[in-house]
């Protein structure tokens, strides 16, 4: 590594400070589960100097609930994530998302800020955060800014200016209703591997009608994506009329539409359809049962 | 370099450490303390778990720097002063969960926290608190048991 | 069981390393260090098959710290070792772990700064052969100039009883399949590592490190080195895992790192990379086997022929010795009158095959036990009946012309196929599997249940000299020490020998201390491999002890003028003397024995324990004789899950019945069985490593998937003791035995789940969905 440099700061102005002023050569660092790696394999080789978040972590490592509003701080934990009693009950599939990130050790330092900018393609918590029409801070020198998540990744290349902006914090809407999800992922063994597959639904319910719908897939696009037609195909339908196997087509569809046929599509079309339907009929079987 | 102070295993430590060293190497180089290993480098196998303030981590993926006002937790700092094992080392060597003994402080350690939070875990409970570190030699089956016995004993111990 | 006749012997007591590695006290490779030291690394070439034209370093000298950077031309004595590896290469890469340079450096940063500034000037890029059939194809470019078409030398192994092809032409039933398996790696959580140094007060050459196999590495190192052997010593360090792979990649280490120290004058320490590890060190050999076989009307085999090529690499050692064993294990535990095995080893410019934990029979069970499934199917037979029709019992022969005697080789595999399946309900399972898959949807969840039986022939047979040795030395106050060539790396072998000394002293186990290997102190007892060091190692152990007992009884009886015909015994650390007419003549305490054995009378108490298993005729052409002295037999049937939709396999139970002889230790036993099991269940499920381009892909522990402790499911073991006269107290050697079976038992399940067949390794998510690989 080529590090030279390694440096704390006490505030968040103190880093966007150190950040514009060093911009390419500086690299952020919290819980370090991706930085690592990357940095072990030459990824930051013009990086000189190391950002540490951390001790910022009274001011971003927060979960906060205003009003009809959860604030998750980006220094969050994917530990902390998985055991909050509020996430867990009004966020569920978030809370699955991020147990199924890595392993212990990995959950106890990775953190959701950092699984969102990496942004692998297979990144867990992105799926769910999708569906939950999650938005995302970033604070500059000056000001700030919020993003839909939605329009966040559809960036693609120019998301954030990495120089200029630091993530602090993801806004999610409470529900208020009878809202159900499931996240789903699949992987090469039962713990610690990366998602070949993930979906995420969220059906919210009034008068045995589907009244606001989600649909997510991730692992199969070069990064999550909502699918537009499955949510507007589910939408005012009840739930009998709902067939699940045509959300799971719809979101096929969306795949090859966006990539185009690759290689790896034989296998991941058809279980994305199965994954798919599967998620749908299990949201909405228990939504049936209610 | 930077100055970092830290506890470790107890003590207190002022250490000056590079900007790029990692937690691993600050503990196997600086300070001797090698019962944690090094198996992958990306914190894949767990070999170089150590606690951090109580709570597993890889130490590999930890900067050094980043200890500094922090708690840390070896392998060395378990048993007692006088050479007592704790009850969970002394759990797996009667288990039969040891083998080629690369794993068995990130497993030991693992352990400890787990039964730090509960003295009662479910069997899913021990699997998830190892999930993290690889063993190739014993297939799991014992260490599993080993940590089902240590916490018996310490449910005994601790009436 | 309890074991009622021994003492020791056959109790779960402590290992004696327990307390070191429970407290991270115990010293692995790259817990050594010396004073001085400078960190190695080495520089690979970029490319898989080509031609170097030059190597630069003058970049490379101007990092700080660069102390010494060897090529080639500086190894003075001969660089290329066994098996056709080249220690350095200089004209041609043929592989992507080929080095081409290696550096000593005052740190290890600065030693792969100066890696990175190494400059390769390459040549003429040359045709990558990355499969078996590239390679044997007829204008397939030579790997190596003086191969016969790219076959690894002596690789080729024939096993022709009777005459297969002509009774399959006429058999009433023929049925043939294919099979293949895959790259994958020995994946202990260790990286190798290694530290030489130069000892002036001996002029010895000093090596510690991460060695399975010391007298390999020190054979090596003299003729790398130019240097006698008595001038090279190695000893082995704390090693974690190994299961025949910490070899090669050793010798490659241990051989730069040695002519570095040379040179500098410093101690030289080289730590590999997990990347490194992956790929310049031994995998197990991918095997494609075609089988063929003509069966009768009632569904008794009668004839299999079966061609197998292993996939060796750029350079290989094992695949002359691999292919041996799997030549006469190719046709299964099976009374099958006609039987013909061809088996040929073949070069690629790929990662290479070495020795992996069960040497060729993890893959050839695979394909014979999936073989047997299907030939069961084809003639309308359920596994289980078809292969009680069809297996060995006592007294019958192998394909070797060996008659399976129950005095040395207990074939009782039928009684191990209805211990597993009583106890697993098989066959009402098998047949509620068949009919439920029909009636579900094509994505649903499928239980399988799945049969696979296994014999496996006892230590290194017609492979080589299984001759063993160890050192018994009874010091003054009675405390025993045992020291042998063979070596401990995590599979308890420290602890059993010693409790077979304790069991021959009659003394307590923790009297009893084991060092470390170290060449200088001990004999070549040979590789510590084929799960052959309890039988050759504790054989030998028991030999020194015999001997040691009658030196005891030559000083004790006189001294104490027993009449003719008195006898001396050992047990509850005491010895005493009985006379003929069963009357205690005197009695002392084993240390005192010892004390005056020693300090009184001036006898020696060490000895050197040898064991040979006599000279064994092996013809090789037709593959007839005597290939090894016993057999293991073991059957497992494994119970499954398999969600179509998805492709997500999830073992739900494991259950093996195995013949082992005489269980030593049974915990160390059950440790060592399910070790090896779930090894072979990430073989079957999730290991693979992808060369196909000749670049490896899989680079690290997230690429390269094993079992972790969420996909373990309960294993029951039933262990069934015999009595053979073949290790001590007869014991047979059980390292190996649990990894061979899990895959194709998987495979099995797989197949009654679902009604289709997978016949390559691993069943990954995308073969149980496709039916193909990607």
């Amino acid at each position: 590594m080529a590090i030279q440099r390694f440096m704390q700061v006490g505030s968040l102005d103190d880093a966007l400070q150190e950040l514009s002023v060093h911009k390419e050569q500086a690299l952020l660092i919290a819980g370090g589960t991706d930085v690592m790696p990357a940095l072990r394999s030459g990824l930051y080789a013009q990086k000189q100097m190391v950002i540490d978040l951390s001790p910022l972590a009274g001011k971003l490592g927060n979960i906060r609930h205003e009003e009809d509003m959860l604030h998750i701080g980006p220094l969050v934990t994917h530990s902390r994530i998985m055991e909050d009693p509020v996430i867990r009950e009004f966020l569920p599939i978030l809370a699955q998302a991020s147990a199924h990130v890595g392993s212990p050790q990995i959950r106890n330092r990775g953190t959701i800020g950092g699984n969102i900018i990496t942004l692998a393609a297979c990144a867990d918590t992105v799926v769910p955060l999708l569906a939950l029409d999650a938005q995302l801070v970033f604070a500059r020198v000056g000001g700030v800014r919020c993003v839909p998540m939605a329009s966040y990744l559809d960036e693609g290349e120019t998301r954030f200016d990495a120089s200029n902006e630091i993530l602090t914090d993801i806004m999610i809407p409470l529900p208020n209703s009878n809202r159900q999800g499931m996240f789903l992922k699949i992987a090469r063994r039962q713990a610690a591997a990366k998602s070949r597959m993930s979906v995420a639904v969220l059906t919210t319910i009034a008068g045995h009608r589907i009244t606001d719908a989600r649909v997510v897939v991730g692992a199969l696009m070069p990064w999550p994506r909502r699918v537009g037609e499955a949510e507007r195909y589910m939408m005012g339908k009840a739930i009998g009329e709902v067939d699940p196997m045509k959300v799971g087509a719809l979101a096929a569809e969306l795949a090859i539409t966006v990539t185009g046929q690759r290689r790896s599509f034989a296998y991941k079309i058809p279980v994305v359809q199965e994954l798919m339907r599967r998620a749908v009929t299990r949201v909405l079987g228990t939504q049936g049962e209610a | 370099m930077m100055d970092i102070r830290c506890e470790i295993n107890g003590r207190v430590h002022d250490l000056t450490v590079g900007a790029s060293e990692r937690l691993v190497d600050m503990l196997r180089d600086r300070l001797g303390l090698a019962g944690t290993k090094e198996g992958c480098g990306i914190g894949e196998c767990g070999a170089c778990t150590v606690l951090l303030d109580g709570t597993p981590v890889a130490s590999c993926l930890v900067l050094a720097a980043q200890a500094d006002g922090h708690r840390i937790l070896t392998i060395e700092g378990l048993a007692a002063p006088d050479g007592t094992l704790h009850p969970v080392q002394q759990a797996f060597i009667d288990a039969g969960a040891i083998q080629c003994g690369f794993c068995t402080p990130a497993m030991v350690l693992c352990a400890y926290a787990l039964l730090s939070n509960t003295l009662e875990p479910s069997e899913r409970e021990i699997r998830t608190a190892i999930s993290g570190t690889l063993c190739r030699c014993t297939g799991y089956v014992q260490i599993i048991e080993a940590i089902e016995l240590a916490a018996q004993r310490m449910r005994q111990y601790s009436q | 069981m309890p074991d009622e006749d021994h003492v020791t012997v056959g109790k779960a007591i402590n290992r004696k390393d327990g307390i070191a590695k429970v407290t991270g006290a115990t010293v692995f490779g790259n817990d050594q260090n010396a004073y001085r030291q400078l960190h190695m690394k080495s520089v690979y070439t970029h490319y898989p098959h080509v031609e170097i034209e030059s190597i630069d370093l003058s970049e490379a000298w101007k990092v700080p710290g660069v102390v010494d950077i060897i090529v080639a031309r500086d190894i003075p004595g001969n660089p290329i070792l066994f098996g056709r590896f080249p220690v350095l290469v200089s004209d041609r890469a043929r592989y992507i772990g080929d080095a081409v340079a290696a550096i000593a450096s005052e740190s290890a940063e600065s030693a792969e700064m100066a890696a990175a500034a190494v400059c390769i000037r390459y040549g003429k890029q040359f045709d990558v052969l990355t499969t078996v059939d590239q390679a044997l194809a007829p204008d397939a470019p030579m790997i190596h100039h003086d191969t016969q078409g790219n076959r690894i030398d002596y690789a080729s192994h024939h096993l022709h009883d009777g005459n297969a092809e002509a009774v399959i032409r006429e058999a009433p039933k023929v049925i043939r399949h294919s099979y293949a398996t895959q790259f994958v790696d020995n994946g202990y959580i260790e990286p190798e590592a290694v530290i030489t140094e130069f000892d002036p007060n001996t002029d010895t050459v000093v090596i510690r490190g991460t060695i399975q196999n010391p007298y390999n590495i020190r054979e090596a190192l003299a003729k790398v080195l130019d240097r006698p052997l008595n001038q090279v010593r190695v000893i082995q360090s704390g090693i974690g895992g190994s299961f025949g792979g910490k070899d090669e990649s050793m010798m490659f280490i241990a051989s730069r790192a040695a002519v570095l120290s040379l040179r500098t004058g410093r101690p030289v320490k080289a730590v590999l990379t997990r990347e490194e590890s992956f790929m310049a060190s031994a995998k197990r050999h991918p095997i494609t086997s075609n089988y063929e076989a003509g069966l009768d009307e009632n569904g008794r085999l009668l004839a299999i022929k079966s061609l197998h090529h292993m996939q060796g690499g750029a350079y290989n050692k094992q695949a002359m010795f691999a292919n041996w064993r799997g030549s006469i294990h190719a046709a299964g535990p099976y009374a099958i009158p006609h039987v013909c095995t061809d088996i040929h080893g073949v070069h690629t410019n790929t990662i290479f095959g070495g020795a992996y934990r069960g040497f060729s029979a993890p893959q050839v069970v695979f394909g014979i036990e999936s073989f047997i499934d299907e030939c069961a199917e084809a003639v309308g037979m359920d596994p289980v009946r078809f292969r009680l029709l069809n297996c060995v019992k006592p007294y019958d022969r192998l394909p070797t012309g060996q008659v399976l005697d129950p005095a040395f080789m207990p074939a009782n595999v039928a009684d191990l196929i209805e211990l597993v399946c009583s106890k697993t309900d098989f066959e009402k399972k098998w047949e509620r599997n068949r009919i439920a898959r029909t009636e579900v949807g094509s994505t649903s969840v499928v239980a399988g249940i799945g049969l696979s039986i296994t014999f496996r022939g006892v230590g290194l047979g017609g492979e080589g000299i299984d001759t063993g040795s160890a050192t018994v030395t009874i010091d003054a106050d009675g405390k025993v020490r045992v020291q042998s060539g063979f070596t401990e790396m995590g599979q308890g072998l420290s602890t059993t020998l010693c409790q077979i000394a304790a069991e021959e002293f009659g003394i307590d186990s923790t009297w009893v201390t084991w060092s470390q290997n170290d060449t200088a102190e001990n004999m070549d007892a040979g590789p510590t491999v084929a799960s052959r060091g309890i039988v050759s190692g504790g054989n030998a152990v028991k030999d020194a002890c015999g001997k040691l007992r009658k030196r005891i009884e030559e000083v004790l009886l006189p001294k104490w003028m027993a009449p003719e015909g008195s006898t001396l015994h050992f047990s509850d650390s005491a010895v005493y003397a009985m006379t003929p007419d069963k009357e205690l003549l005197n009695r002392i305490g084993f240390a005192e024995a010892a004390r005056i054995c020693l300090k009184g009378e001036g006898i020696s108490l060490r000895s050197l324990g040898w064991h040979s298993p006599g000279p064994q005729y092996f013809d090789h052409e037709s593959g007839q004789g005597p290939a090894y002295p016993s057999y293991l037999f073991g059957a497992t049937v494994a119970e499954v899950e398999v969600d179509q939709g998805t492709g997500v396999i999830v073992v739900k139970r494991i259950t093996s019945a195995i013949e082992l002889g005489k269980a030593i230790n049974p915990q160390i036993v059950r440790g060592q069985f399910i070790g090896g099991a779930i090894q072979g269940m990430g073989y079957a499920l999730m290991e693979e490593m992808d060369c196909s381009d000749g670049y490896l892909h899989t680079r690290n522990f997230d690429d390269f998937l094993m079992p972790g402790a969420m996909d373990i499911p309960p294993i029951d073991i039933i262990i069934s003791e015999t009595d053979v006269h073949v290790g001590p107290y007869g014991a047979k050697g059980i390292g190996e035995l649990g990894i061979e079976m899990i895959a194709p038992a998987i495979a099995n399940a797989h197949a009654n789940a679902t009604g289709k067949r997978i016949r390559e390794l691993p069943l990954n998510l995308e073969r149980v969905v496709l039916g193909h690989a990607l």
